[in-house]
């Protein structure tokens, strides 16, 4: 029973970490490990923690436009929808995502436990491949003028490969572009619709749903290629409108925390800084345990930020659009440079133009994503 | 899309998870273990007796020690700064690798 208090902790903590812009859970996990708490304690409190971190996290790259490396994409449909007056649904559809995956995630990984481990090498030698396909898809679906966003992209990504920079990368392309062009168009924001304002169904949330766990399935796994690829990889598979992507994003970042700690218990692989951390800790016999903590804190999470939802939207509400979008401007150049030092600033500065680019070039602003696939395509060749 | 009915799959997701905690929940008894079986399988919880020596600083700024038993030894966290080297002491915690070396996280140190 006092275990379980763990897991309200660490939802407590998550859901904290999460609405904090530019924090990343990953930062605070090496002090963990020091606590006078016992494995079972330790399981609760840091998967407890990571769940409800991929469901708060929503909030701030949705309203302020400020995402960490897992909700870079989220911007674009999140701040159309913001714009439009539906930030309340936007932030709702996104829970939903995250939560309705879960129920398809549960057959997925009884599939894995049996399959995975023999599937794993194969799956490993095509993911390359696939990615090359979603390059060219990325040029032949564009403008031809869009070469010059994945060549200055990719180029960008293979300058920061190894020196850990995700966040200024994508915080650039994304976030302070889109903040930039925003600011510079004299965006007004209609009034907030405070009520479920979705033509989202049944059917399409549960189509999104299990394309997010049949993508995830595949490349979750893989080191290097993160959700954001994942996500663009899907936009390419199916038109997705800003509620269905919004979904499929959210869906997919919580099937990602998900199969993290699940390859880390099937094929020994650390995919997420969390899975890193338990993995000083993990037992094979521990999986059934370990998938009721995260069904249990990811509920928790989600009723916790549903009820946080709209308190939210109306202090958004209340506060000056263009005064919000500055100060978020601000916050962004002072996260990237307290995390990511000077050379950050730098890669900001880069990847912020080239984001201004494609707008400007009326490209999608998606070839950004160039960055990480094609270096990723270097690892894995 | 009703939000009542979220909420409602969410209600049953927890009460789905709770019985998978209560069901599967692992072992945690400490096992009583030497010095040189955790040295050779350093995983799970642990009860250990052992000498303190060798108390210092890492380079974290954390309170570290020896553990010694006969001749075998292994790394301990200490939490207490009151523990003083030469003390006989029983360890309960867990047996983890960290940075390459075998460690005890202690759950607590009582004298023996």
């Amino acid at each position: 029973m006092i275990d379980l208090a763990f897991c309200l902790l660490g939802v407590g903590l998550g859901i904290f970490l999460g609405l904090v812009p530019g924090m990343h859970i990953n930062n605070f996990l090496p002090f963990f490990i020091f606590l006078s708490f016992t494995n079972t304690q330790l399981f609760f409190f840091v998967i407890a923690a990571s769940m409800a971190y991929v469901f708060s996290s929503l909030f701030p790259a949705i309203l302020l436009g400020v995402p960490n490396e897992d909700t870079a994409l989220n911007i674009l449909p999140g701040h159309r929808l913001v714009l439009e007056g539906n930030a309340y649904s936007a932030i709702v559809v996104s829970l939903v995502g995250g939560l309705f995956v879960i129920l398809f995630s549960i057959p997925f990984l009884f599939f894995f436990l049996n399959a995975l481990p023999t599937l794993y090498p194969t799956i490993q030698k095509i993911v390359p491949y696939i990615l090359i396909i979603i390059i060219f898809f990325m040029f032949l679906s564009d403008k031809k003028q869009s070469i010059l966003v994945l060549t200055l992209s990719s180029l960008l990504g293979f300058l920061t490969f190894d020196f850990n920079l995700l966040l200024p990368l994508l915080t650039g392309f994304f976030g302070l572009s889109t903040l930039l062009i925003s600011l510079l168009n004299q965006s007004s924001v209609s009034p907030q619709i405070m009520r479920l304002n979705s033509r989202l169904s049944l059917s399409n949330l549960s189509v999104i749903s299990f394309m997010s766990c049949f993508l995830s399935s595949i490349f979750g796994f893989i080191p290097a290629i993160s959700s954001s690829i994942v996500g663009t990889i899907a936009s390419y598979i199916r038109k997705f409108d800003s509620e269905e992507f919004l979904v499929l994003l959210s869906a997919t970042n919580v099937t990602y925390m998900i199969y993290s700690f699940f390859a880390l218990l099937l094929i020994n692989k650390t995919r997420s800084g969390s899975a890193v951390f338990l993995s000083q800790i993990f037992e094979k016999e521990s999986i059934f345990f370990v998938l009721g903590i995260i069904l249990l804190s990811s509920a928790l999470a989600f009723l916790i930020c549903l009820y946080l939802a709209k308190p939210l939207v109306k202090l958004y509400k209340q506060v000056d659009y263009r005064k919000l979008s500055l100060l978020s401007v601000f916050f962004i150049i002072a996260v990237n440079f307290a995390l990511a030092g000077f050379f950050g600033m730098l890669v900001l500065l880069a990847s912020t133009s080239i984001g201004l680019l494609s707008n400007s070039l009326g490209v999608k602003r998606i070839n950004c994503m160039a960055a990480l696939i094609v270096p990723t395509i270097a690892v894995l060749l | 899309m009703e939000l009542a009915i979220l909420r409602k799959i969410s209600f049953i997701l927890a009460i789905f998870g709770l019985l998978l905690i209560y069901g599967f929940s692992p072992n945690q008894e400490q096992a009583k273990k030497s010095i040189s079986e955790i040295r050779r399988d350093c995983s799970g919880p642990v009860a250990v007796q052992g000498t303190i020596g060798n108390i210092s600083y890492s380079s974290n700024g954390n309170l570290i020690a020896q553990l010694s038993q006969n001749k075998s030894k292994i790394l301990l966290f200490l939490k207490d700064n009151s523990i003083e080297e030469g003390s006989n002491v029983s360890v309960f915690g867990r047996a983890s690798k960290f940075s390459n070396q075998c460690w005890i996280f202690p759950e607590r140190v009582e004298p023996r």
